[in-house]
């Protein structure tokens, strides 16, 4: 019998990234690799699971930035030729490895993964990943939420309220254009929440949003049914909180599933093992190595010297992970049930590109969990915010503090000594777009300058990405997040002051839009701050 | 007999490279021109990012004069401010006073500022530009918000302030029980302290072990 209700939610979030200005690009490398790592897979669990009539429910959060590049035709373009290319060396690690049986199965292994994801991907799907989330969603078994226009942290956005409606309906509008529909759900870039902002969410007609524990708990009055139930934050939009024991299982670094020995390991990749003349044709134009996607070592344990991945045993453990995670719900929901009075629920939210990239078999343990959730017996029935509010509408109201998922609870990642320095910018160049807009906004203008003041916006979304503040702290890929940030703004002055002098250059104009190329529908009008207490419809 | 391939020095090639890139790469249009008779290549499109980048960086000193209160966590707020040319005159010393204050205790988006401050902490300022954190050494209550102004020292008094901050909520947390008030059944599994999580590109999943140096 179920005694509580899980909702998995998946959170998909790339950074836009896209340069058609360059023949290639490392950095467009990130969304190649979670196509064929995680959205691929996923996709295909979703396949296997309507194909048995497995009733179970997922929530799925896609960002615009991922939405638009899963959508442009250059990245579709280039998504194939990263593959061919993929191909190519995995037949050269098949040559190479054609006297060591073992080596020589995995390299077969991943030649003929790479064949499947080109045919699924060219073939099956026409280059289109967004038309099979939509059937999923339309069947049954998804329920799709989307966040803000470019993941913009909005704690630090919010010295100009116009800045965080702006990514919160833009965003919307995104997924509106892409699915034909208002999500039900938002997904808070990081989980961060700021006291006010479900204000904003309800005038996008947003019903939901996520929080992590502490954000609940720390909630007054201080919520009586913990993280197990919604809150209503006083406007009729509920906030969930993340659970920390389903988190614990999976994100840990001690305790979680991911480094069990049997499982593959990431940081184990031919693009740094291998000698340099055999990865000559896939080093970057310096000379650097790069991850490959092909790996041939286990976790094995806290050594260095980790013994080859066997692919069977590894995703027999994810089976046996994904049951554990059942019994470890039915405990949870066996001592909250009489606590509660009524079934709890359990809400687990994950970033998407975990199952898959960084836990290679995530894909199959998830699979795995919706299967035995909907066993007969099964101590927990999987459901999304949507099918449990219409089944429990009124929740307590209580209000929340400040919170993110990030490290230290708050928004200590986001704002440090590394990227502090983007803030200024940011907030004079967000007071300049509002300013833009309320001089202009009712004038009539020509189509070049409404281009111009457009694109000024997107400029404006890109350079608020909560991705390029969080790779300068973490040290990756410092130099391309700091360029990123360096030339929106750029972009954004450029247009500004062209706007401002009259003085637009076409030329200019379309390279920016050709660059830059999301979010067709903008409307630079829109960007203000709410004065009319209006919802949308 | 295959015709002699004709001898190209390396600067030949390189000159050829470069002249069918510019004549030959494929070009692109925007989505947005009316005019989608626009097409631009690659190193055009390069060519307009370059220049926009060396032309239009972002100044930090082109901006107004402001005075920005963010509240970071609960023992943290961050500060930033511009003094411009003209305010700075003959001062070089500016005091930066944050004030806490009590808000309604219900949540209103927009505070009304209250007349009187209740408590404060000064901060000598000597740099027309810059950020820093302030710590907070006390746990803030429900209800409580930060601003901040700055103003010149004159005569060690504080006075003509020009510039305010836009009012800051303090980040309440409740400590390090947060589940005291709950039944036990539900803070057995709140507890212990959560795994810090991350978004993209990083993981704390326990792969890729690293030998203690």
């Amino acid at each position: 019998m179920n005694r509580g209700y899980l909702c998995i939610v998946l959170h998909a979030h790339l950074p836009y990234v896209h340069h058609p200005e360059h023949d290639r690009f490392f950095e467009e490398n990130w969304l190649f690799e979670a196509i064929t790592e995680c959205y691929l897979p996923l996709i295909e669990v979703l396949e296997r699971l309507e194909r048995d009539g497995v009733a179970c429910r997922l929530t799925v959060s896609l960002s615009p930035t991922l939405m638009t590049m899963l959508q442009d035709a250059l990245l579709q373009q280039r998504y194939i030729r990263h593959l061919e290319q993929r191909l190519q060396l995995a037949d050269q690690e098949k040559r190479r490895t054609r006297h060591q049986p073992a080596l020589h199965r995995l390299a077969d292994g991943y030649q003929r993964a790479f064949l499947v994801a080109l045919d699924r991907y060219k073939q099956h799907y026409q280059c289109d990943l967004l038309a099979p989330f939509a059937h999923h969603a339309k069947t049954g078994r998804l329920e799709l939420i989307t966040t803000a226009a470019t993941h913009g942290f909005l704690p630090l956005l919010n010295v100009s309220e116009a800045a965080v409606i702006s990514q919160i309906e833009t965003g919307i509008d995104c997924f509106r254009r892409y699915f034909g529909f208002r999500p039900a759900g938002f997904w808070l870039p990081e989980c961060a929440y700021y006291l006010g902002v479900e204000r904003l969410l309800q005038r996008a007609g947003i019903r939901y949003f996520f929080v992590d524990s502490h954000g609940l708990l720390d909630a007054k009055p201080t919520p009586q049914k913990g993280v197990y139930a919604p809150i209503d934050c006083g406007n009729g939009v509920m906030a969930l909180g993340r659970d920390p024991a389903c988190s614990r299982q999976v994100w840990s670094a001690d305790q979680g599933y991911p480094g069990d020995a049997a499982y593959r390991e990431y940081h184990r990749d031919i693009g740094f093992d291998l000698p340099l003349a055999d990865m000559a044709p896939y080093l970057l134009n310096d000379g650097s190595r790069i991850s490959t996607g092909i790996k041939y070592y286990r976790v094995t344990g806290k050594t260095e010297d980790k013994a080859l991945y066997q692919p069977d045993q590894a995703q027999a453990r994810a089976r046996q992970h994904a049951r554990d995670f059942i019994d470890k719900r039915r405990q949870q929901v066996d001592a909250l049930h009489p606590a509660l009075h009524g079934p709890p629920l359990i809400v687990a939210p994950y970033d998407a590109e975990l199952f898959g990239h960084w836990w290679f078999e995530g894909p199959v343990w998830l699979e795995s969990v919706l299967r035995i959730a909907a066993e007969t017996g099964s101590p927990v029935k999987t459901l999304t915010v949507s099918d449990y509010l219409a089944r429990h509408p009124k929740h307590a109201i209580a209000h929340m503090q400040q919170s993110t998922w990030g490290d230290q609870g708050y928004a200590d990642y986001w704002l440090n000594a590394s990227n502090d320095w983007i803030y200024p910018l940011l907030h004079k160049a967000g007071a300049e777009m509002e300013k833009l807009a309320r001089d202009i906004g009712g004038l009539p203008i020509t189509a070049l300058q409404e281009r111009a003041l457009n694109q000024a916006l997107r400029s404006l979304l890109l350079a608020q990405a909560s991705d390029w503040p969080f790779i300068l702290r973490s040290g990756t890929t410092v130099d391309y997040a700091k360029q990123r940030i360096i030339d929106n703004l750029a972009r954004f002055n450029y247009l500004h002051d062209a706007i401002r002098k009259n003085r637009l250059d076409q030329r200019y104009l379309t390279a920016l839009e050709i660059m830059d190329d999301i979010f067709p529908d903008i409307d630079f009008r829109r960007f203000r701050p709410d004065t009319s207490g209006e919802v949308r419809s | 007999m295959p015709a002699a391939r004709p001898l190209l020095s390396p600067a030949d090639l390189h000159m050829i490279a470069c002249l069918i890139h510019r004549d030959f790469s494929p070009a692109f249009a925007s989505v947005h021109a009316a005019n989608a008779g626009m097409a631009l290549t690659r190193q055009e499109l390069q060519d307009v990012a370059e220049h926009i980048r060396r032309e239009f960086t972002p100044s930090r000193s082109s901006r107004p004069a402001q005075l920005v209160l963010l509240p970071v966590s609960p023992t943290r707020l961050h500060v930033y401010w511009h003094i411009t040319a003209a305010d700075v005159g003959a001062d070089m010393r500016w005091i930066l006073r944050l004030y806490q204050q009590a808000t309604s205790p219900t949540p209103a988006p927009a505070i009304a500022l209250p007349a009187a401050a209740d408590e404060w902490l000064d901060l000598i300022v000597e740099k027309p530009l810059g950020q820093t954190d302030i710590l907070l050494s006390g746990p803030a209550a429900t209800g409580m918000s930060y601003r901040a102004t700055l103003a010149p020292i004159a005569g060690h008094s504080h006075s003509n302030s020009p510039l305010h901050s836009k009012p800051a909520h303090a980040i309440v947390t409740s400590g390090d029980n947060p589940t005291e008030n709950l039944p036990p059944a539900l803070a057995a599994f709140l507890l212990p302290a959560l795994p810090s999580t991350s978004s993209f590109a990083q993981s704390s999943c326990g792969q890729g072990y690293v030998a203690p140096s």
